[in-house]
């Protein structure tokens, strides 16, 4: 039979049923190999991770031939154990659900074939998933947050302000206009010599710095935007690092990791408060790898309760990647019918507003 | 029950369903470059669905390892390994390029294999094909274009035919001419294609083997270890390996 009634079928039985939804869930976007099992888009059943940072960490950063590679070697192995970890046979899945874009073309391709070719052996619905509803639905695993919401997504590809409105439709409010605020972060570890990945390493040596030590600039774009930039404060931190250098000097690392994760900290909410003045909302997500920040936290907490707003963070394990929480956004679809089909492929690129 | 061919190492995307004895029932393939990703699987749905079958009547896989596009290999393996370990079904991998040679089973003579790798090298591999036996003369491996050649005029014998087929066999066969000017040279085919049905014939005594002789359980765990051949480090890798060693040496790609 046609993968096609087979799928239609199946999410009839489902939906009369009126039982459980356990949705498959896989993610290859980057360098992580995921894949979990959620029930109703709010329960992690069983969550597997492959991370290939150790064998990135050498050339320091994601390579992509790299990435996909160990794709392609872990991709089985994490989907297997997902299944295994929940108790759960393929026969007992509702819907399989994949991050399809944006992240690097020849990952993505892994995942989505996989997925691709398990709906279509088991004969279930698929949902293409963008990565950043991904990161923004982490929050609602972690504390059952619903929209609507203005979510602030903080990785290393990804700096955004979303508005999630009651349907689930997401509108982009803010994005930064060059690096993202986790690059931001590596390059300044690297030019530290901290290391890779720089997210946890300068939040390490920030706790014990001084973080107005130096005042970095925050760059101006004018009064109403809201979106970020960041190379204008990378630069000046690389320039401090310099005339120190020349001056011989020794370079007080901490002091300036702290002031540097201080100005990034400080752009961020200070357009995110913004943000929630402009459209009214009541709840603040903030998700994305470096919302895993202790500071960043901290500080979303003090500005949330300064303009009374409900703040909803993903558990730190939930805010780098995983397929959890690609389970949890693909739930929203499930229920709205909104099924991808066989021709899925993965896009380097893609706008999260048209998802 | 069927038995499923899947290469995409190359631009053609290659597909067959076989039945148990591994005849072809159906065989496609669409020279549709870099859109394997989002055609194998539709594809795979039409093809089984013409000859009655769906993806749960599958017990058997035979699929294209490379080496070939890096992208491409990974398509076609990621398909085996998920579908072996959802049914806990068998899977062989075959070379690509040697399936590809396979197509001249029939002829007589010196069959050799190009693959453009870039930088003037190519996935290379050489057979004496007689009487349907092939007999591997150059094995499968990376190579400099001129060196094969040079190789390949050094195997060869008096007389012998030499078929060239990949998509720069055109190109060898023009440039090295004078090294076979007592040979027949033939370019068989100039592109870099693999056809299913080859692959499930040169993999069929070999799958059937491990279908009867594997626990149900252990097929999983097999395609779980089942990676690309690639023939070559990745580039960041080679360079960083490189430096490592602190050698001039400069392999890489
Ligand atoms: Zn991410």
């Amino acid at each position: 039979m046609r993968w096609n009634e087979r799928m239609q079928q199946h999410y009839e039985e489902d939906i009369r049923s009126g039982g459980p939804t356990y949705i498959l869930a896989i993610e290859s976007s980057c360098d992580e190999t995921a894949a979990a099992v959620i029930r109703d888009g709010r329960v992690i059943v069983s969550s597997v991770v492959a991370s290939q940072m150790t064998s990135h960490a050498r050339f320091g950063g994601v390579v992509p031939e790299v990435a996909s590679r160990a794709h392609v070697e872990q991709i089985s192995v994490v989907i297997d154990e997902a299944l295994v970890k929940a108790n759960r046979s393929l026969e007992e899945i509702q819907a399989i659900a994949v991050t399809s874009c944006p992240g690097l073309i020849g990952a993505l391709f892994v995942g989505v074939t996989a997925a691709k070719t398990l709906a279509q052996v088991a004969g279930l619905p698929l949902i293409g998933v963008h990565h950043l509803a991904g990161h923004l639905y982490a929050a609602a695993l972690s504390d059952g947050v619903e929209p609507p919401f203005l979510a602030l997504i903080v990785s290393g590809g990804h700096t955004e302000l979303l508005h999630v409105s009651v349907e689930g439709k997401i509108g982009r409010l803010g994005k930064t206009r060059d690096d993202a605020a986790g690059e931001a972060f590596d390059k300044i570890a690297r030019a530290l010599d901290l290391g890779y990945p720089g997210g946890p390493l300068i939040e390490r040596l920030a706790n014990q710095g001084d973080p107005h030590y130096v005042t970095f600039p925050q760059a101006k774009l004018g009064d109403d935007s809201l979106d970020f930039s960041f190379s204008g404060l990378k630069s000046a931190v690389l320039l401090h690092l310099d005339r120190a250098k020349r001056a011989e000097q020794t370079v007080r690392k901490a002091d300036i990791a702290a002031s540097f994760q201080h100005a990034v900290i400080s752009v961020l909410m200070a357009k995110a408060k913004t943000a929630l003045q402009q459209t009214g909302l009541q709840t603040l997500v903030v998700a994305g790898g470096v919302a895993a920040n202790a500071a960043l936290r901290e500080e979303a907490k003090q500005l949330c309760d300064e303009l009374h707003v409900r703040l909803a963070v993903p558990d730190v394990w939930l805010c780098t990647d995983n397929a959890a929480m690609i389970g949890a956004a693909a739930y929203v679809r499930y229920k709205q019918r909104k099924f991808a089909d066989l021709t899925l492929t993965g896009q380097a690129e893609c706008s999260i507003e048209q998802w | 029950m069927a038995l499923l061919a899947i290469d995409t190492a190359t631009s053609t995307l290659a597909l067959a369903v076989g039945d148990d004895d591994g005849h072809v029932l159906a065989a496609w393939s669409s020279r549709i470059p870099k859109m394997h990703a989002t055609y194998v699987n539709p594809l795979i749905d039409e093809m089984l669905a013409t000859v009655g079958f769906d993806l749960r009547d599958i017990k058997g896989i035979i699929v294209g390892m490379g080496p070939g596009s890096y992208t491409g290999i990974r398509i076609g393996v990621t398909v085996a390994k998920v579908l072996a370990i959802a049914r806990g079904i068998a899977v062989v991998g075959q070379s690509s390029l040697a399936s590809a040679a396979y197509a001249l089973r029939l002829q007589y003579g010196l069959v050799a294999v190009l693959w453009d790798a870039r930088r003037h090298s190519a996935y290379t591999v050489a057979y004496r094909v007689q009487y349907g036996a092939f007999v591997e003369v150059l094995s499968e491996e990376k190579r400099d274009i001129a060196s094969f050649m040079g190789l390949l005029a050094h195997e060869v014998q008096t007389g012998e035919a030499v078929y060239l087929l990949g998509d720069v066999a055109g190109v060898a066969a023009q440039e090295y001419a004078s090294a076979f000017s007592c040979n027949p040279v033939i370019v068989y085919d100039a592109t870099a294609s693999v056809y299913a049905e080859n692959l499930l014939s040169l993999g069929y005594l070999e799958l059937h083997k491990k279908m009867r002789s594997l626990e149900v359980s252990d097929h999983g765990k097999e395609a779980h270890v089942l990676v690309p051949r690639y023939l070559q480090l990745a580039e960041a890798e080679a360079r960083w390996l490189e430096k490592r060693r602190g050698s001039s040496s400069n392999e890489s790609d």
